[in-house]
């Protein structure tokens, strides 16, 4: 059974520095990752590369076999929020995920997407121009978006950011569905409090190399010893 | 502190300076071995400088093209290199053509500038090209840069027939006054030789001023030419 | 190509919505089409220079400029929430994505044409008669071929500094050859002149389109690949 997410020898530069470098990590269905380190440490490259919207350097990568850089198929396996919202501030959230919905030809889409509101707390909202919400409803609806169309692979970055306690515990609670249904599931986030509550493998990248590989199994204090160490030798 | 451009950039400055010794001769040779046309008189002779000088212009935009071609199916920076260090010489050109034209033009058709294809297009170029140096300007990483100014490259590089037939349907139907003899009549050989030096001594130029431009381009950039 | 059609088309549907919600580009291209107007009708000597010889210029600068101010907000809509981001996920080809903006972008030029045209024969006294659907025709053509370039320049101008400028810089070059061979068939067709007559400049105009249309597919994809 191919691996969802196959990242191999993964290199990316950016004006001549190395932001990542030589990372290989296999993700496969029902798994959770986490993926922490410190600031600039490329964990938002890392993910960037994974869903094809940067070219390795060197290096493959593959979601499902494909590398999404090539195969639209393989892009439509993916969900992805990054920290830019992918919205259009002139138009509502349910306009802004109707077109999403057209663009990967959903079926049931009006339902698809009531769905995904009511899971991560969109309520009214949903016929304001979004450039009239707030930043944690903007988020809340990224994460809605992401979700629409039933990713094999999810790629979220700083999911938590901007969100209060009720909808950081949606949005835990989504990754958990999304498991579930057997997608697998990367998860970025400073947020340490919110992955520990889901059963996750957790990779540490300190500058664009992987460095410790442990799981949300070892208790959070010890946790946060090892990566001290990890990030400061 | 040398770098490995350094004998480029002193390769290309002894090539431009022949080139420009070339140019000097020419003028030599224009001024005093080339007999004078009889009904255009002196100004004549800066057609030896404004035709080439028009003519590199046009090639050195034609290799830009190619390169931005050559750039995006390979990806080889020194491609990028070379189109960008060749626009820039077209632009020398290109500059020189349009003060040598008005030069010339007036005491010969009686007007300052004439909208025949070959002028328009090269000053179209020109303009195009001001505008390609101006976006390279404003974008700070070297790989987007270089992918952009390809595009750019390349569509003028296609413009160019629409631009040339467009004028030249322009022209069949609205023929331009003819005030003295314009038109180019056959060049008496020793006239003939002259241009052609001139082109040789413009040709010659032309390399060096690309060999530096390009040296200094690498240089610049910190790679290897 | 047929089958990245429907894509295309919601994309380019999207484009319309969203500019319909906020309502910046058209109505300031317009707005400004007809200052054009305004502007050429007094700048002109009336008894030195006759309403018949200028207007088939007038017309088509007109249309040219007021189109062209309508090109940026294809991808300034794009840059504002990262949205461009939302696209290159989509399970779509980067032309696809081309396609729709094109359309999108053709569709707005053609309304502001649209506006222009009239208001053109209004304050010029151009009298009513078919060659006027002739001459519509004609700006359409124009359209669909600067618009292919103006499409792929906004898609790169957008992320500098003064895109606003930069791009009519770079695009004016490429409208010269459609307006300089719009104006010669409009003088024509205004001039009374048979149809015959101006089928070699239609000719012109339909083969810079499937030209540049080609080329911009092409070129698209290297001005959004990162």
């Amino acid at each position: 059974m191919l691996p969802t997410l196959q990242l191999e020898a993964i290199t990316r530069r950016f004006s001549g520095r190395t932001v990542v470098d030589d990372v290989s990590l296999a993700i496969s269905s029902g798994e959770i990752h986490a993926l922490v380190g410190p600031n600039g440490s490329g964990k938002s490259t890392l993910a960037r590369l994974a869903v094809g919207l940067l070219r390795p350097h060197r290096g493959s990568v593959r979601v499902g076999g494909e590398d999404p850089r090539q195969s639209a198929e393989a892009r439509r396996r993916v969900g992805y929020l990054g920290h830019a919202s992918l919205l259009y501030g002139d138009l509502t959230p349910v306009e802004n995920l109707r077109f999403v919905g057209q663009l990967y030809q959903l079926a049931a889409l009006d339902e698809a997407i009531a769905t995904r509101f009511d899971a991560v707390g969109v309520g009214a909202e949903r016929d304001t121009p979004v450039r009239a919400l707030s930043r944690g409803m903007t988020q809340r609806i990224g994460l809605a978006r992401s979700l629409l169309h039933d990713p094999d692979l999810l790629i979220w970055d700083e999911p938590f950011s901007g969100l209060d306690l009720v909808s950081a515990t949606r949005a835990v609670d989504a990754i958990r569905a999304a498991q579930a249904r057997g997608a697998a599931v990367v998860v970025i986030s400073h947020e340490l409090t919110e992955l520990w509550r889901l059963p996750a493998t957790v990779h540490v990248l300190v500058r664009g190399s992987l460095r410790l590989a442990t799981s949300t199994a070892v208790p959070l204090e010890e946790f946060r010893k090892r990566y001290a160490e990890v990030v400061d030798g | 502190m040398t770098s490995a451009a350094a004998p480029v950039i002193r390769r290309g400055v002894v090539l431009t300076l022949l080139g420009l010794a070339g140019v000097a001769a020419v003028y030599g040779l224009a001024l005093l071995g080339t007999p004078t046309e009889r009904w255009q008189g002196l100004a004549q002779k800066i057609l030896y400088v404004h035709a080439p000088s028009a003519w590199s212009a046009l090639m050195a935009f034609f290799l830009t093209g190619v390169a931005s071609v050559g750039y995006l199916l390979f990806k080889d920076p020194r491609l990028d290199a070379f189109a960008e260090a060749s626009a820039e010489v077209g632009l020398a050109f290109g500059a020189v053509m349009l003060t040598t034209g008005p030069m010339w033009a007036k005491p010969v058709w009686g007007t300052w500038w004439q909208w025949e294809p070959r002028l328009t297009l090269t000053l179209l170029l020109v303009l195009l090209f001001i505008g390609y140096r101006a976006l390279r300007n404003s974008i700070d990483d070297p790989e987007e840069r270089a992918r952009y100014s390809a595009v750019v490259g390349i569509m003028a590089l296609v413009l160019v027939p629409f631009v040339h037939l467009s004028v030249y349907l322009f022209r069949t139907i609205h023929p331009q006054p003819v005030i003295l003899k314009p038109s180019r009549p056959s060049l008496p050989w020793e006239m003939l030789r002259t241009l052609l030096a001139s082109l040789g001594a413009f040709a010659l130029l032309y390399v060096g001023l690309v060999t530096t431009r390009y040296g200094i381009g690498r240089r610049d950039a910190g790679v290897t030419p | 190509m047929a089958d990245r059609l429907p894509a295309a088309l919601v994309i380019a549907a999207k484009d319309v919505r969203v500019e319909l919600a906020s309502r910046t580009a058209l109505t300031a291209a317009t707005a400004f089409g007809v200052l054009i107007l305004v502007v050429f009708n007094f700048a002109r000597d009336p008894t030195a220079v006759s309403l018949e010889v200028l207007a088939p210029s007038v017309l088509w600068v007109t249309a040219a400029f007021a189109g062209m101010v309508t090109l940026n907000r294809s991808f300034a809509m794009e840059r504002d929430g990262g949205a461009i981001e939302g696209l290159l996920l989509a399970p779509i080809d980067r032309s696809t994505i081309f396609l729709g903006k094109y359309l999108a972008n053709v569709a707005f030029v053609l309304v502001v044409d649209a506006i222009v045209l009239p208001v053109f024969v209004l304050f010029f006294n151009v009298p009513i008669n078919p060659t006027l659907g002739w001459i519509a025709l004609l700006l359409a053509l124009a359209a669909a071929g600067y618009v292919a370039v103006g499409t792929v320049l906004s898609a790169m101008t957008v992320r500098t500094r003064f895109a606003e400028l930069m791009l009519p810089a770079l695009l004016l070059a490429f409208v010269v050859p459609p307006v300089l061979v719009g104006v010669q068939a409009t003088t024509r067709l205004l001039g009374g002149r048979p149809l015959s007559e101006i089928l070699g400049w239609v000719w012109f105009l339909v083969i810079y389109d499937v030209v540049f249309l080609t080329l911009g597919l092409m070129l698209f994809p290297a001005t959004i690949d990162e």
